[in-house]
């Protein structure tokens, strides 16, 4: 299976680039009816970066298993007529692994379809991706909430001390696996958790999954459920969910101002 | 053949938990200490503080760990025992840092200074008493004094050991750090907008390396020349910091917070017509400020620790006294005047040659074939 190009274009002001430099850079997602939710904007984005994507529809009616297929950069969509994230999560994860290095990745960026890296991610993986000396790039994850503006601060919500790996490089020779949780299994294989060889890395992703209050009360609800069989009772991170407003700390997001070195990518096309 | 195994016991090269590589100067200096050794027909392995993980920190080479529950007066007892009691099959041994020598250094062995690192305001209150100071000098001596040589990167430290212990003088060897004047050379800048002066503060974030007096002065000098961009590249020893510098970098245009791989440093470096190391404490001859030299950036640094060894004020960059004050007035002085940091640049790469990697190893070479025999 080929790479397909992107059509040439422009988000946010981040032309998309070229990636002769470096490996394969394939992404990864599940979705299960996102199409009406933020996968057009999270595929657009995607594709600026990405040399082709690889998607789970896991048992979608609202069509978007038709709509990721028919994005220029998807390279393979693998469909579930029923749902297995309600399940068992680790199946699914090994599922959509197992679609993605099909596709001969050097590097493999796991990312959920309510996620949007910071536009920077553009120019700085494009860097990171030539070092030999990492296998796992680790970025920290905003949960917006409520809104597009704020992210969530409290408790486990907390953004700052958490680095979770979303870009790792895949080894052919090596032996990978999910560990066989019903949910919160990783979106990576275990492998590639608390490598020593992570590099952190200072581009943000901002979760869109809880920007609409609307979702919560359901959202609680799956996880409600999910914990109480694995544990017996819901987390208190479960909990925290549908905390009165007066206990939710959120922060504003500031935008990072752009490299003041981008405008070279911009104008070449190209990392310099 | 083998020339024997070289055993290194240092703190933290990765975190305690194994998980996370710790990449800074000292990191830096250990790696090409390693390559060195292999390269000299030497078996290496590191030792550090850990809960029984080991790692590779470079291809065949093992981080070993080892229990260590307190640090009294600045040192590691506990350490520096369990690691003679394991690392018995070996055959030489260096103490990357100087204090881990202390109780006791093995038969031909090696230790390291990096600097003078007492010299932070809070250090004073982490010894309560005179009796506590008596006890940390009673402890470094001992450390300095058991080991065969002490090589030391700077000579601010053999002045204030020899003043201090005149006995230990002649322990001493001064090898200063250094920079791969070859790679930097063959670094590609990134670019940067015509007219515009770019200045960087290429360390991380922490309160003895001038941060806050450095955003105070970008502060100043960013609402006074548009043209003029400050960058801040490292990493926070704190989340917060980092959270911080962030949100700092969003309100004041002019500014730019990121970190970056160390190749990757080394191309915005290239780019750069100023560097900034104001720091104010525990400063050896810092790796990030002989790699801003052999950059050709015109560099203003403070005073303090290993500085002077590097910066010869008015010819290959500005020593200052690291207060905001000095800041604003000096940077204020090279911005405005182009030819003053063209000549203070071309010095500052011409400099850097003498610190070059190749006489680092050199002189390496030449304190491993007196010990290691």
């Amino acid at each position: 299976m080929g790479t397909r190009h992107p059509p040439p274009g422009t988000f946010r002001g981040v032309m998309a680039l070229s990636y002769s430099s470096h490996g394969r850079l394939i992404a990864m997602m599940t979705a299960g009816n996102e199409r009406n939710r933020y996968l057009p904007e999270v595929l657009e984005h995607l594709a600026l970066w990405v040399d082709g994507i690889v998607a789970v529809d896991d048992g979608s009616v609202d069509g978007t298993g038709d709509f990721l297929a028919r994005f220029p950069k998807v390279l393979d969509v693998v469909r579930n007529p029923q749902p297995v994230l309600p399940v068992n999560e680790s199946v699914l994860r090994a599922m959509l692994w197992s679609a993605a290095v099909k596709t001969q990745p050097e590097w493999i960026v796991a990312v959920d379809a309510d996620e949007i890296f910071e536009d920077r991610v553009a120019i700085e993986l494009p860097w990171l991706l030539r070092h030999a000396d990492f296998e796992v790039i680790a970025f920290r994850i905003f949960d917006f909430w409520g809104t597009r503006n704020h992210y969530r601060v409290d408790g486990a919500w907390n953004p700052w001390p958490r680095f979770s790996p979303l870009v790792v490089r895949y080894q052919e020779a090596r032996e990978y696996h999910f560990p066989a949780l019903e949910i919160h299994c990783g979106r990576v294989p275990w492998e590639c958790r608390r490598s020593a060889f992570t590099y952190y890395a200072d581009v943000r992703v901002r979760h869109l999954g809880w920007a609409n209050q609307a979702d919560h009360l359901k959202k609680y609800l799956f996880y409600r459920e999910k914990d109480i069989r694995m544990y017996g009772r819901p987390t208190d991170h479960t909990e925290s969910i549908l905390a009165p407003a007066s206990s939710v700390r959120l922060e504003a997001w500031s935008d990072a101002p752009p490299l003041s070195f981008a405008p070279d990518v911009q104008t070449r096309g190209a990392m310099p | 053949m083998s020339r024997g195994r070289v055993a290194i016991l240092t703190t933290n090269h990765f975190h305690p938990a194994g998980d996370r590589i710790i990449y800074g100067g000292a990191e830096k200096y250990g790696v090409e200490l390693t390559r060195l050794l292999l390269s000299l027909g030497f078996e290496v392995s590191w030792w550090q503080i850990g809960d029984g993980w080991q790692k590779e920190i470079l291809p065949g080479v093992l981080v070993r760990t080892l229990p260590a529950a307190e640090a009294p007066y600045h040192t590691f007892p506990q350490l520096n025992q369990a690691f003679h009691e394991k690392a018995v099959d070996q055959d030489y041994f260096i103490y990357f840092v100087t204090f881990l020598a202390y109780p006791q250094a093995m038969d031909r062995s090696i230790a390291i200074s990096h600097g003078i690192y007492w010299d932070y305001p809070g250090f004073d209150a982490t010894l309560n008493t005179d009796a506590d100071r008596a006890e940390w000098r009673r402890r470094l001596w001992i450390a300095l004094s058991g080991p065969r040589r002490v090589v030391s990167v700077d000579t601010a430290t053999i002045n204030w050991a020899a003043a201090t212990f005149p006995d230990l003088l002649h322990r001493f060897d001064y090898i200063p750090n250094f920079v791969d004047v070859t790679a930097v050379e063959a670094t590609e800048p990134v670019g940067k907008p015509a007219g515009h002066v770019r200045i960087i503060y290429p360390r991380r974030l922490a309160t003895v390396r001038g941060i806050n007096e450095m955003v105070r002065a970008a502060e100043i000098l960013s609402a006074r020349y548009p043209s003029a961009e400050f960058h801040f590249v490292g990493r926070g020893h704190q989340d917060e910091t980092e959270k911080e510098m962030m949100a700092w970098v969003s309100r004041h245009p002019g500014t730019y917070y990121y970190w970056l791989p160390p190749e990757d440093m080394l191309r915005v470096l290239k780019s750069c017509d100023i560097a900034v190391i104001p720091s104010k404490a525990a400063e050896g001859t810092s790796l990030a400020c002989l790699e801003a030299m052999a950059a050709g950036c015109a560099v203003v640094a403070g005073w303090v620790g290993g500085l002077g060894n590097l910066i010869i004020d008015g010819y290959n960059g500005l020593l200052i006294k690291p207060t905001v004050h000095e800041l604003v007035r000096t940077l204020e002085r090279l911005i405005c005047d182009e030819e003053l940091r063209a000549t203070l640049g071309h010095n500052a790469r011409a400099t850097a040659k003498a610190f070059d990697l190749k006489v680092w190893q050199h002189r390496w070479r030449q304190v491993i074939d007196a010990v290691f025999v």
